[in-house]
């Protein structure tokens, strides 16, 4: 690994460390216990844009990691790891199968799978029929919080593709 | 240039289906637990089913400790029942306030609780019910 891809992607790993603390000092956006925009979802699918996903695989564990060193939490630990992996490796599938590369259908699915993750970790942990009853409203928010993530990376792609492409 | 069918279009429209499907659930699983008279309180722990309250004659708060030595405290009013303290790291059960449907129960998952309302005459052939 290069010097430079190491240092931006030290940097981008610190930016989603910052957006996950800015992320849980904002009030609760849904009248939805647990449910977050997941802004630091941005740096991963903007790192899926430029390098190679174990990459973006390796931010992402690097900031669930620390993470829940800083904050403590071993059991949001395995909900953002089993969320972020699904969400990645389907950002991958429909990475391939695009015709056109868009980030707001990437974000989607990566909403979307990210909150299933998070689902079967749930059902997997509590054990009760009553989780099912969540998985509609987790289908919706994934979806309409990717469809936002998505379009915020959107509109940074073209302001970051010079910082990326310049002697790297 | 070759033109090709267009993938984009095709998973847009599998997500809209999805958003759509997952939206009439949404809607039917709310009109459903709005139809029913909730009245009876049914506390789990780690999958099992520990206690059970009528929502009627409960006054004093309910302290249920968990396997780890955790706790949360459990209010029951005639109107819903909630957690007013626990001891859980992001306190989601308690900011969830009262529940007063069985929509969504109240879930403390570092402590494996889950509080659920139920009406008092399907009993145990609620999930029989519903799905």
């Amino acid at each position: 690994m290069s010097v430079s891809k190491l240092t931006k992607l030290s940097l981008f790993t610190g930016i989603a460390l910052i957006l996950y603390y800015i992320e849980s000092l904002l009030p609760p956006f849904f009248p939805i216990p647990g449910a977050k925009l997941g802004l630091a979802n941005i740096v991963t699918l903007l790192l899926m844009e430029f390098y190679p996903a174990k990459d973006a695989l390796l931010v992402l564990l690097i900031r669930i990691l620390v993470v829940s060193l800083l904050f403590g939490q071993m059991l949001s630990f395995l909900f953002s790891f089993v969320g972020g992996i699904l969400s990645i490796l389907i950002i991958v599938i429909i990475k391939r199968i695009l015709t056109h590369n868009s980030s707001i259908l990437l974000g989607c699915f990566g909403g979307l799978f990210h909150n299933l993750g998070q689902f079967m970790v749930a059902l997997f942990l509590v054990k009760s029929s009553a989780v099912i009853l969540m998985l509609p409203q987790l289908i919706i928010l994934g979806i309409v919080t990717g469809f936002g993530t998505g379009l915020i990376s959107s509109f940074l792609l073209p302001y970051l593709r010079p910082f990326f492409y310049k002697n790297s | 240039m070759k033109k090709k069918f267009s993938t984009n279009l095709i998973l847009t429209i599998l997500l809209c289906l999805i958003l759509f499907f997952s939206l009439l659930c949404f809607l039917w699983i709310r009109f459903y637990h709005d139809k029913q008279k909730n009245d009876l309180v049914y506390i789990y722990q780690d999958g099992t089913l520990i206690q059970t309250y009528p929502l009627s004659d409960v006054a004093a708060p309910i302290t249920i400790t968990s396997k780890d030595g955790g706790f949360n405290t459990i209010r029951i009013t005639a109107s819903g029942v909630s957690v007013i303290e626990a001891d859980c790291p992001h306190q989601t059960c308690v900011h969830q306030g009262e529940i007063t449907n069985s929509l969504l129960p109240i879930t403390c998952i570092p402590h494996g609780l889950v509080i659920e309302l139920h009406p008092s005459d399907s009993k145990n052939n609620f999930d029989a019910d519903t799905y």
